[in-house]
């Protein structure tokens, strides 16, 4: 027998404890992963919008509380035009409607059609709105399919019936799960007159991105340039309030998990006092004892952390279609999401195993075989 | 030199004015002085809380005397810092309850107490049935200790005790927890291994198998009491008939 089969024995054969075990450590990973997931598949979502336009990176006003709630107005549009090293800056505005239970987010973008082509978007079937229509609208071919309509169907939105003029693609899912309307008209609708949300800067040839940006946010502190999804923070506070939620509830779910897992070893090891006075007294090491109780638990750490896995991609799926999260959620399984699953399990698994271990270490092997 | 490897002692077992006094004051050893040699087999005899279980439990490194000096094989036990080496290679222990592991099987309860010491996991295995064969428990190699009888459990502990090839045996009432039948199946056991040249020292409050052993010792209230009786060896004849 070898001394890993000896721990296997031991898990096999102390089946409440090995399930308690794996339970525990399966359920902190599936609460931090699918934190993890969530968050990433949101900030994914909410990022996807600055590639929407083609642009070198995105102006945005500093600390919105959400990057939809940003707001740049024609003047600082028109300063923004003028920074030395600034090709062109496309003002959009962004703004989201409840179309009803299919589609409880839509993105509606606001832009003037003589920025479509240079924003990036390519009309597939039918032609652009004009500049000064009113009521009409093009949907990107991911929208078109979903709400099954097609060019000279109609559209209700933002409390009006708009024409369907044009189909799109943006070759960005975000932008193509869409509609785009006249830029005034989407300012009207929502009585923003003369407000953008964002505006998508394309940098002069042989100008330095690092240099103009640098420029844009000496000249215009209240703004923020976003060139990363990882720099989107800097213009949307909500996603960085939920990356701090979200490592807070690791944090918890791991001291938790390792408390649990304290816990359970310690009733574990009153059981097996004898067993371990026992192994003292043929010769076993301190070390080799708690070699052994370690290596017991991160074989269930590792096993809790796939079940924890499975059971994350089960919670995940069913958060995907709850009515009020459908079309917003869209999980993102990175590898850093199962690196995570991997290092919360041994995590608090080495956690809550160091006190029972130390206890184990220092039993002397006579009060071991004496305990009742 | 390694404090386990010096010369060949004298004795197997030398001790001298040890005294035991627990947390709380109690004296169980009061200056205790003891001699067995090699290849000798002592019972210790003598009331419960005598100190006859606390003396051996010294010489096995299980607990620290208060005072005075230990010797097994040469080597001094209190001053010992690998007190596991010294378990694994100078003694083995035999206790009243058989102390087997309950969730392995009969031949890898042996196999645990053969960790650390170099052998691959062939010649452990190896090492095992060699033992279990000699202990009559042939065919029973893959039983879990719990459908094995009380001597046959005992005869496990003895097997394990050996392993590692230990020059003395020390056993704490091996028999207290058996019939008369596996009693003497296991005394059997001790008098063929001390024939092969194991020093045993066996502690026991049974008279009738203190008998066995070639030289008797008695406690009382911590001390050794009256001279050493001296018996024949009994090897070659059942120990359950003499």
């Amino acid at each position: 027998m070898r001394f890993y089969t000896l721990a296997l024995i031991n898990i096999a054969s102390k089946k409440a404890r090995s399930i308690g075990l794996v339970a525990a450590i399966a359920f902190a990973v599936m609460t931090v992963v699918t934190l993890a997931i969530v968050s990433s598949g949101l900030e994914q979502s909410a990022a996807a919008i600055i590639t929407v336009g083609k642009a070198d990176f995105t102006v945005a006003q500093k600390g919105a509380s959400d990057l939809l709630t940003s707001t740049i107005d024609e003047d600082q549009l028109h300063t923004l035009q003028g920074i030395h090293g600034v090709q062109s800056a496309i003002g959009v505005l962004v703004e989201t409607e409840n179309l009803g239970p299919a589609t409880p987010v839509f993105i509606e973008i606001g832009i003037q059609p003589s920025d479509l082509a240079p924003f990036g978007v390519h009309v597939l079937q039918g032609s652009a709105y004009s500049a000064d229509a009113a009521h009409e609208v093009m949907l990107g071919w991911r929208a078109a399919s979903t709400l099954g309509l097609h060019v000279g169907s109609t559209l209700q939105a933002n409390g009006t019936i708009n024409r369907v003029v044009g189909i799109f693609s943006t070759g960005n899912s975000f932008g193509d799960a869409g509609a785009m309307f006249p830029l005034p008209a989407l300012q009207a609708y929502n009585r923003l007159p003369g407000i953008v949300s964002l505006a998508f800067v394309r940098v002069a040839p042989g100008a330095s991105h690092a240099a103009v940006e640098k420029r844009i946010t000496y000249a215009m502190p209240e703004m923020t340039t976003i060139e990363t999804a990882s720099q989107f923070g800097r213009a949307d506070l909500s996603l960085t309030y939920l990356q701090a939620a979200v490592t807070g509830s690791t944090i918890l779910a791991v001291i938790i998990g390792a408390i649990i897992v304290g816990i359970t070893m310690l009733l574990s090891l009153f059981e097996r006092t004898r067993e371990l006075g026992l192994l003292r007294a043929v010769g076993w090491t301190r070390r080799r004892l708690v070699t052994l109780l370690l290596a017991e638990n991160l074989t269930l750490a590792l096993v809790g952390a796939l079940v924890g896995v499975g059971l994350t991609f089960a919670v995940a799926a069913l958060l995907e279609h709850l009515p009020s999260l459908r079309g917003v959620l869209h999980p993102n399984y990175t590898p850093d999401a199962y690196w995570r699953a991997l290092y919360t399990a041994l995590g608090m698994t080495l956690l809550g195993s160091l006190y029972p271990a130390i206890r184990a270490a220092i039993l002397t092997p006579l009060k071991a075989l004496s305990y009742e | 030199m390694s404090e386990l490897a010096r010369p060949q002692p004298a004795a197997a077992v030398e001790v001298e004015h040890v005294t035991k006094v627990y947390e709380g004051g109690t004296t169980a050893l009061a200056g205790v002085d003891v001699r067995i040699e090699h290849g000798e087999f002592v019972s210790l005899t003598g009331p419960s809380g005598c100190g006859k279980s606390t003396l051996l439990n010294l010489i096995a490194a299980l607990d620290e005397p208060t005072s005075g000096s230990i010797r097994v094989n040469g080597i001094e036990v209190t001053r010992l810092h690998n007190l596991a080496r010294f378990r694994r290679e100078q003694v083995g222990l035999v206790f009243q309850l058989h102390n087997l592991i309950p969730q392995v099987s009969v031949r890898a309860n042996l196999e645990v107490a053969m960790f650390s010491t170099g052998r691959s996991a062939k010649q452990r295995r190896e090492r095992a049935d060699v033992l279990i064969e000699k202990m009559g428990l042939g065919g029973r190699e893959e039983r879990l200790p719990i459908h094995l009888s009380g001597g046959e459990r005992q005869r496990v502990a003895i097997a394990r005790a050996l392993v590692n090839e230990p020059k003395m045996i020390l056993a704490d009432e091996p028999t207290g927890s058996l019939d008369s039948a596996s009693s003497t199946i296991v005394l059997d056991t001790f008098a063929e291994l001390n024939d092969q040249g194991v020093a045993i020292l066996l502690v026991t409050h049974d008279l009738s198998v203190a008998d066995v052993a070639s030289r008797q010792l008695s406690m009382l209230d911590g001390r050794m009491v009256a001279p050493d009786v001296e018996r024949p060896a009994s090897s070659g004849e059942s120990l359950a008939r003499s």
